[in-house]
Order: structure tokens, then C-alpha cells, then sequence
């Protein structure tokens, strides 16, 4: 029996039966709501352009059906490739994005005081992506390894990008990253025990590295002191600012605070149905940010012109596409399948409570893109890459795959049904 | 199967990991039911309450004073009727939103009776270039259109009031031509300033208001103000104060001036009187005037077409933008020429004055037909003897005119503070082979002695002219406004010239004025000796003539130069300028023992 035989091909029976088509349907449906809701964030900026040329001469809204689109044909792309094949490639990929982390801290190109831009496009958000592949990579196996020089080396691997995405910096996507790694360990079998040390250990280093923070910013501090706890904490004069101003918006009250408020006010405002589409006031009048509302506060409009039945709708959306994986992550009879399931889920999961949560001022401004809604290029191609690879656990996963010896010595052949 | 493969990843952590999620979102639900729902009408509240207006607040425009610190333009306020169009929006293309803007005003208009002062296509370029500022649908509305509005039924969204400093010429054609009025200007965006609809609004058309109209203009400001959804202000928070415009203060004296407008009210004439210490104009007169008062902020299109189609042509200023031929006021500047001539004395050169010469077929005349007979300089000039002048013209050539014609500003605009200052033409062969390809003859060097021929003057330079005569050779720059540090005037052009002959001119010029047979006895007054020339300018082929007269006084410490100028007179510089500038010199004598005359312009 050869692999052509194994592998399901496109819209066969095998294919359409094991397809995750309620995954599909709920992303669709998400993406069509952001496109409208991008249009109406931006179409304040005036007439849409005649005459476009190039795709940056496009009205926003029609450039996020670009991305769209592109999404979709490269998450049919990794659909259809056996997700074992991508994993083969992990370490080359987490090699990649490595390179281009670093390769943006030295040529990027910066927008508001981050430098996260490489030529368009974000390598943080692909190293999301790549983490979860190493992971899965790693931990998928029935003979992963479970000794402690392993689970230390799995740290360095999280840490090190991790460390790159902070210099940048771009905490909101740090604060994705580490815990939707963290999620792949803990359902991978690494010792319980060490997970619990290893976040302990965190969150001590977070408070130590916060407490000296506060303890710089109190006022009526000696310079020479102020300097010795300023460099005790290991982050540049800019970040130390920023978190300053996470913890206190008032700080800002032209940026962040403004930013918070009204988006408060265009949730608040919106009531159970909304104030209808393109007749949201905070959003038409400039309240909320124009750069902002079409990307991270994209759920503020919804829920200023949809109300609470739109918020509703896009939660369960969301909530829809969260249980679709994690169904695929069950029904998968192979850990690797299972793990980047999970990692796909966790992000998705981060990415909306991080970003719903900052929108009605539970959570620091970060800057964080709600899923399949934001508008935005790099982002939206990650969500549809893990949809992909997601679909291709769906279609592929039904047997186990292993990496390394195992998966040369010939695949077994793959169950017909559960 | 699950339980009988140990190293298979455990089901259960993922559906406990995905089950936690969900109730992350549950989560989530709950807190935005409490502020969607729950706390609606809470933040309801605060977004009603809050619209941000862009006000404007435009500088008030600096006021003009006379040199004695009377009023001659002001600002009064005038209200306008402004839309905020970015409160009206509309979905879709901005041209929706133009359109209900303009619907509205049309409701508007047949409301309050105000007939519509603009267009679709302004609303559309306000939304363009200006979006967040009140558009101005109406301006300056009179009392009972503002009654009707503050009674208005119904609510206005969007709609408010706005008042406008309004520049206000409290004369009307009183000084027209020196203040010039005000227009509306309309701003271009400034690519890269963050305030550019911080823009003047009114801009100086002509006049001081135009030359100095960076001093008088100030900066205007802005505030951000929140509004709620009925309009009520609540508070500022973000601004830029407005910085009010200087004012300017003239060396012109209002009451001066009016008596020089009135002395030549229905005239096409010009007056010019200067301080001789320092160039300060006293008085700028320009006639037919028109009314500034009618010209802000745009002239009324009525009363615009009258003006252009005056055959007086009241909008042009005469005094520094006519050019005329300044006939025999002319003549001291050939009698200054000749003192340095190698054998000229200016006591006992004589020349036969047979009432005409013959030059090649051509007979030049003097004005008296019998002849002066020998004449020196002195009575050349207090009879204007033409004789005299194109003899001593030939002698010395006409090379010795045409410099000190230059170095007195002839041929040159003075640099008075106006702009549209005419240069006049001073002649000469290389203007002659240039212009007309011809070279110079004798006849021109003999009509240029004269005051005639091609040569053309502006009354401020004949009066920058008398004012260096006067003082002894320092050709100041006119001035109407004085640099705040500057109370000496500025020399544009030192001359000097030999002491007695300067004195036989001027001996000449007063001999004008106070003997019987000077041709400018009717300026003669009792109070000071005054020193003078008239001119009677022939221009066209039809016998018309400019009547002139220059003339200074007090004679012994001179103090005012004076020009007159009257278009197409019907008589001679002495009979028709000679009364004008008489009337001016009585007023003078009047105005300098008064009290409080000069104090603002400083006593040098």
C-alpha cells in the first residue's frame, strides 16, 4: 500500500466526512463580520479610492478580504498536507522565525515606538505558530522524552523568542505566547509538579521585576538610587514606561486612557441591540482612535453597533470555533495531532480574552488583534495557517503518526473510521 | 483503546484545558452583560454627554490708529450660523452627508427667512479641506434672524452660534486709500501643521491693512469642548489661546487729512503732506475716494460695479499710483543741477527770456508771450520763466538733469508703505533708443527742463522731493507707519549741494509765493514765509493741463512739505493748487500750536 492511498484527497468521501466543516463555518462567519465591521470602523476615512492600482491604494475592507482570501487558499494548502510532514519541519521553522526576530530587531521597521514590521509583515505572530509545532513536535511522540535536562531545554525554547518578542517590545503577543505554550505542556505529559514550579517561578520573577518597578516610580527618590532599581529591572526606559503606564492609563491620558474610556463608553453605550451598523457614534465621530478601531478595538464597534446580541454573537462564534478544536484534538488518535489542537485552541482562547477583556478595561491596553475580526495582514494569515493545520488534524489524524524511526520504518495504515 | 496506550496524550487534560476556556468566555459574557446591559443607560449618559467641537477662536484683527491715537478701523462682532457637519454624518459617501447638510440648511433658510449664502459644492470642499471645524453657513445674521433661531422649535443637532470679529472702518471714505479694507480669505490646508484650520480668516486687501497685514492679523486659536447631544458645553480641555493682532498706529493725522480731503472733494486730485524731519506723512489724500466700510468682508457687488465703472476711477490712490508730468515743479531740480555747473553763478547768470527760442523748425514758448526779458535764477523760479530753463538746460547737458533728477528719486518708487506704488519715468537716450529706437535731441533735453516731454512723477515723490529740498538734501522713504524703535526717518539718498545757490533756490521758491508777480502768490498766508512752485503740466494733444504745487514751510525752519496735484484742471498750478495748498498751510499753522500735535510721532 503506498502513501497516495492513505492520503485522503480533496473532497473525497474520507475528506468531506472527517473535515471539520462547523470549524469552517464558524471562521467564515467571523471573517465576513469583521469585514463588514472594518468597513465601518474605516469607511470615516472618506469615499472609498477609485481607480485602485495596487493593494495598498485599496480601501482597508477590501484589503482584509485580500488577506482573507490568501488565508484561506494557504490554510487549504496545509489542509491538505499531512500535518506529520509539517512537523518534520518544526525546528526548521522555529529556526526561521528565530532569524527574522532577530533580523526585525535590527532592520524593522518601527510604527508607534515598537519595531515589530519585517517587509509588512510581523514575525512574532509566525512564531506563535512555530512554538506550537515545536511543541507538538517534541512532546507528540509515545516516546517523548519526560527527564528534566528535556523539560529545561523546552524552557530555553520558549524563552528565547519569547526574549526576542519582549525586546521589541510587543508584550500583548508575549502575553499570548507564553501561556498557550504553557498549555501544550501541560496537556503533553511533563511533570505537573515542574509546570507548577515553573509558573510559580514566573509569576515571583513577574512580582520582583514589578515591585522594583513601583519602587523606582515613587516619587521624591534620590536620581543615584532611582538609576541602580531602574537597571535592576532589565528593561529599557521605554518599557518601563509602558508598563507603567498598563498599570496606571492615566498616565496617558491623550493614548491609552482615552483609548480605554471610550472604548468602555462604545460597549457600554451599544445596549442589548446596538445603535445599527455605521451608526455607531464613538466609532463615526473619531471618539474611539481612528488607527485603533478597525484593529484592536474592532470588538468596541461591533459591540457599539451590534450591542450585546452582537457581542454575543461573536463570543459564540468564537466559543464555537474553541470546542470545534478541541473536539478535532479529541477525536485525533495521535499526540502530535492532539498537541497542536491544543496549541492552536490556546491561542485563539488568548488572543479573545486578552483582546475582549482590554476593550471593556478588564485588561492593559496591549495591543492585541481579536481573531478572524482585526483587520490586519500578518495576523490573519497565522489564524488561517492554524485553521489549516487544525483541518489537516481533522483529516489526517486519524491513526498515529510518530517522527524519527518510527515513521520510517512505514506507516500503518490509517483507520477508515472511529 | 484510549486506556491501553499509557503514552497516548491524555484526552481528559484537553477537555478540561477546553472547558476552561469556554468558561473564560462565559466569563467574558457576564462582565460585558453587566456593562452592555446592566450599566447601559449609565454609559449612555456619558456618551451623550460627550461630542468634541472644534472651536475656533479667531485672533482679533489689530486696530488703526491715527497718530493721535484716534480710531480708524475697528472689529464688532458679528454672529454666524455654524454647522458642526462631522455630528451629522451620514453612512456612506461623504456626499450624503453634504446632502443632508445642505438639506437642512435649506429647512433652515425657509425657516428663519435667511436666503441661502452658499452651496453644495462648499459644504463639500468644507468636508474636504476643513471637516472638524463649524462650517459657516451663515454670517453676520441680523437680530431677528437670532431671535428665530433661539425660539426654534425642535431640536437643532449639530447647529450653533458662533461670533466673529467683523472689521468695522468707522470713516467710511475717510483715509480709504491708506487703510485699504479687509476680504475673506479662504485657507489652504498646510501639509505637516497639525493646525492648519488655525488660519486668519480675514486677510488686508489693499492698503495698511494689507501691507501690514502680518502685524495686524495675530494667530488665531482653537479648543477642543465637549458638547453633549442638546448642544450644552461642558468644559474645554485642549487649546490654543488665540494671540490678538498689534495694532498699528499711522503717522497720519486725522484731522489733517480730512481738511486735505476736503480741499479737493470733487477734484480728481492728490495731496501729499510730509513731516520735512523725517519723511512721516501727515496726510495722504486721494480723490474720488470710496467707501471701506462697504468693502468687508466682500464689497457689495452693486456697489463694487459702480466703482469700476467711475469714470474718476476711485479705487486708484492717486497719490502714489498716478503718474503725471510734473511740469514746472520740475524746475527747481534743473536750478539744483545747474549749482555745480562750471560757470554757472546762480546770482548773476542771466538769460534773455524772449517769450520763445527757436530749436531746429520747432519754437518753444514760454508761458508769458512778451517775454521775461534777462532773467536770473531766482526769478526764474518765482516766475517760472520756461526761457530760463531750456537755455541753461542746453548749456549744461542734459546728463547733469537726468543724475540729480535720479539721485531726488525720480524714476523710482519712493518705498512708501503701500503697495501699487507707481515709479514714474525719468528719461533719458538710453530709455529713448530703447522705448521708441530714436536718439535724444535737444528738444527733449529742452521739455525734460520744463517738467514735460516723456518725464512722469507720482505726488509722493514730488513731496519726498520738497521734503529733501527743504531740509537740505536727505531724500527720505514716506512713511506711514513707524517702526516702533525708529523715530529718526530713513534717508533712501544724501545730496549735498553748495550752500548759496541751495539759498537762491529757495529764495526763488519763496519769492513764488510771497511777491506779487510769483506765480504762486494765492498760497501766500500771513502766519509763516512759505516756500513753493506751481505747475501747470500740459498732457495729451488737446491743450489739457495737471495743476501742481509743491511747496514747505515755515521757510526759516522748515517743518511740512506739501504736493498737490489736480487732474485735468481748468486753469494753472497757481490758480487751482495755489488755494489748496494755502488751506493746508493754514491748518498746519493751526495744528503745530496746538497742544498735544506730534506727541505720539515724537518730537526730533
Amino acid at each position: 500500500m503506498t502513501a497516495q492511498d492513505n492520503q485522503p484527497r480533496l473532497f473525497s468521501g474520507v475528506f468531506v466526512r472527517r473535515f471539520n466543516w462547523g470549524l469552517l463555518l464558524a471562521t467564515l462567519s467571523l471573517c465576513v463580520i469583521g469585514v463588514a465591521f472594518v468597513f465601518s470602523a474605516t469607511m470615516v476615512y472618506g469615499d472609498p479610492v477609485a481607480g485602485a492600482r495596487r493593494v495598498s491604494d485599496l480601501p482597508p475592507h477590501l484589503r482584509q478580504v485580500l488577506w482573507i482570501v490568501s488565508g484561506l487558499a494557504l490554510a487549504l494548502v496545509l489542509t491538505l498536507l499531512d500535518y506529520h510532514d509539517l512537523v518534520r519541519f518544526a525546528w526548521f521553522i522555529y529556526a526561521a522565525c528565530l532569524g527574522l526576530l532577530v533580523l526585525v530587531l535590527l532592520i524593522g521597521a518601527a510604527r508607534s515606538g515598537a519595531r515589530r514590521w519585517l517587509f509588512g509583515i510581523q514575525p512574532a505572530e509566525f512564531a506563535k505558530l512555530a512554538i506550537i509545532i515545536l511543541l507538538a513536535h517534541r512532546h507528540g511522540g509515545r516516546y517523548a522524552p519526560r527527564d528534566l535536562s528535556s523539560y529545561l531545554l523546552d524552557l530555553g525554547l520558549i524563552l528565547l523568542p519569547l526574549g526576542l518578542i519582549v525586546r521589541q517590545p510587543d508584550l500583548g503577543t508575549a502575553l499570548v505566547f507564553l501561556p498557550t505554550s504553557l498549555a501544550i505542556l501541560f496537556v503533553s505529559r511533563v511533570s505537573p509538579r515542574a509546570l507548577l514550579a515553573t509558573v510559580l517561578a514566573g509569576i515571583i520573577l513577574a512580582a520582583g521585576v514589578l515591585g522594583l518597578l513601583l519602587l523606582a516610580d515613587r516619587p521624591g527618590l534620590d536620581e543615584q538610587r532611582r538609576a541602580r532599581i531602574e537597571r535592576a529591572t532589565g528593561l529599557s526606559a521605554y518599557q518601563r514606561q509602558r508598563l507603567l503606564v498598563y498599570l496606571f492609563p492615566e498616565r496617558d491620558p491623550h493614548g491609552m486612557a482615552w483609548n480605554k474610556r471610550q472604548s468602555e463608553i462604545a460597549v457600554g453605550s451599544g445596549g442589548l441591540t446596538g445603535k445599527g451598523f455605521m451608526r455607531g457614534n464613538q466609532n463615526i465621530l473619531g471618539f474611539l482612535p481612528r488607527t485603533v478601531a478597525p484593529t484592536d478595538f474592532i470588538f468596541a464597534v461591533i459591540a457599539e453597533e451590534a450591542g450585546f446580541a452582537g457581542s454575543m454573537t461573536i463570543l459564540g462564534l468564537l466559543g464555537l470555533v474553541i470546542a470545534a478544536i478541541t473536539a478535532t484534538a479529541v477525536a485525533c488518535r495521535d499526540g502530535t495531532g492532539r498537541l497542536l489542537c491544543v496549541g492552536c485552541a490556546t491561542l485563539i482562547f488568548m488572543h479573545t480574552f486578552i483582546n475582549v477583556a482590554m476593550t471593556i478595561g478588564l485588561a492593559p491596553i496591549t495591543g492585541l488583534p481579536l481573531p478572524f475580526l482585526s483587520y490586519g495582514g500578518s495576523f490573519m494569515w497565522v489564524m488561517m495557517a492554524s485553521m489549516g493545520v487544525v483541518q489537516s488534524v481533522a483529516v489526517h489524524g486519524r491513526r498515529e503518526g510518530r517522527s524519527g524511526a518510527v515513521r520510517r520504518r512505514g506507516r500503518p495504515s490509517g483507520f477508515k473510521r472511529l | 483503546m484510549q486506556s491501553g496506550k499509557p503514552k497516548l496524550i491524555e484526552a481528559n487534560r484537553i477537555l478540561l484545558l477546553g472547558a476552561l476556556m469556554l468558561a473564560g468566555l462565559a466569563g467574558l459574557a457576564l462582565a460585558l452583560y453587566r456593562e452592555q446591559v446592566l450599566r447601559h443607560s449609565e454609559y449612555d449618559v456619558r456618551h451623550r454627554r460627550q461630542s468634541i467641537r472644534r472651536v475656533l477662536q479667531p485672533a482679533v484683527r489689530g486696530r488703526i490708529f491715527d497718530r493721535r491715537g484716534q480710531v480708524l478701523a475697528e472689529n464688532r462682532p458679528s454672529y454666524c450660523l455654524a454647522v458642526y457637519i462631522e455630528e451629522l454624518r451620514r453612512p456612506g459617501p461623504w456626499r450624503n452627508t453634504a446632502e443632508a447638510v445642505d438639506r437642512m440648511l435649506d429647512r433652515l433658510a425657509a425657516d428663519l427667512s435667511l436666503p441661502r449664502e452658499d452651496s453644495i459644492e462648499d459644504i463639500e470642499r468644507h468636508i474636504r479641506l476643513r471637516l472638524p471645524l463649524p462650517y459657516l453657513a451663515w454670517r453676520d445674521i441680523d437680530e431677528i434672524a437670532l431671535n428665530r433661531l433661539a425660539e426654534y422649535p425642535g431640536e437643532l443637532p449639530g447647529i450653533d452660534i458662533y461670533v466673529l470679529p467683523e472689521r468695522y472702518y468707522p470713516l467710511g471714505k475717510t483715509a480709504a486709500h491708506v487703510i485699504g479694507y479687509v476680504g475673506r480669505d479662504r485657507p489652504e490646508p498646510v501639509p505637516g501643521e497639525p493646525f492648519d484650520f488655525y488660519m486668519p480668516e480675514m486677510r488686508g486687501r489693499i492698503g495698511i491693512e494689507q501691507r501690514y497685514d502680518r502685524r495686524l492679523s495675530g494667530i488665531p486659536g482653537g479648543r477642543l469642548i465637549r458638547v453633549d447631544a442638546r448642544g450644552y458645553k461642558h468644559h474645554a480641555w485642549e487649546g490654543r489661546e488665540a494671540i490678538p493682532g498689534a495694532d498699528v498706529t499711522l503717522t497720519v493725522d486725522l484731522e489733517l487729512q480730512q481738511v486735505a480731503e476736503s480741499t479737493i472733494e470733487g477734484l480728481r486730485a492728490a495731496v501729499a503732506v510730509l513731516d520735512v524731519r523725517n519723511g512721516d506723512i501727515l496726510a495722504l489724500a486721494s480723490s474720488p475716494s470710496y467707501d471701506i466700510s462697504r468693502m468687508s468682508p466682500a464689497p457689495a457687488p452693486d456697489y463694487w460695479r459702480e466703482l469700476l465703472a467711475d469714470p474718476g476711477r476711485p479705487l486708484l490712490n492717486r497719490a502714489i499710483s498716478g503718474t503725471y508730468p510734473p511740469g514746472s515743479t520740475f524746475k527747481p531740480v534743473v536750478a539744483l543741477a545747474a549749482l555745480g555747473h562750471q560757470g554757472f553763478d546762480p546770482y548773476s547768470s542771466l538769460y534773455e527770456c524772449a517769450g520763445s527760442i527757436k530749436l531746429g523748425g520747432n519754437i518753444m514758448r514760454c508761458w508769458r508771450r512778451s517775454g521775461h526779458g534777462p532773467i536770473a535764477l531766482r526769478q526764474s523760479l518765482a516766475q517760472s520763466c520756461n526761457v530760463y530753463y531750456f537755455l541753461l538746460a542746453m548749456e549744461m547737458g542734459y546728463d547733469r538733469i537726468y543724475q540729480q533728477a535720479e539721485s531726488l528719486g525720480f524714476g523710482f518708487s519712493t518705498g512708501v508703505d503701500l503697495n501699487g506704488e507707481a515709479s514714474g519715468l525719468l528719461p533719458g537716450p538710453a530709455w529713448k533708443r530703447r522705448r521708441l529706437n530714436e536718439g535724444w535731441w535737444t528738444g527733449d533735453t529742452c521739455n525734460v527742463s520744463i517738467g514735460q516731454g516723456a518725464l512722469l512723477a507720482t505726488p509722493i515723490q514730488m513731496a519726498a522731493f520738497t521734503v529733501a529740498l527743504a531740509n537740505g538734501g536727505s531724500l527720505y522713504r514716506p512713511r506711514l507707519v513707524r517702526q516702533p524703535a525708529a523715530t529718526d526717518g530713513e534717508i533712501m539718498l544724501s545730496i549735498s549741494w553748495p550752500e548759496p545757490g541751495l539759498q537762491v533756490v529757495r529764495d526763488g521758491m519763496r519769492d513764488s509765493v510771497n511777491t506779487s508777480a510769483g506765480t504762486g502768490n494765492r498760497a501766500r498766508i500771513e502766519q509763516w514765509v512759505v516756500a513753493g512752485k506751481t505747475g501747470t503740466a500740459q498732457y495729451g494733444t488737446r491743450g489739457g493741463v495737471h495743476a501742481w504745487m509743491i511747496a514747505y514751510a515755515p521757510f526759516e525752519q522748515p517743518r511740512y512739505a506739501v504736493a498737490v496735484l489736480v487732474e485735468s484742471a481748468d486753469a494753472g498750478g497757481g490758480q487751482v493748487a495755489g488755494p489748496i495748498v494755502k488751506q493746508l498751510m493754514r491748518t498746519l499753522v493751526q495744528l503745530d500750536s496746538s497742544p498735544g500735535w506730534l506727541i505720539n510721532g515724537g518730537e526730533s
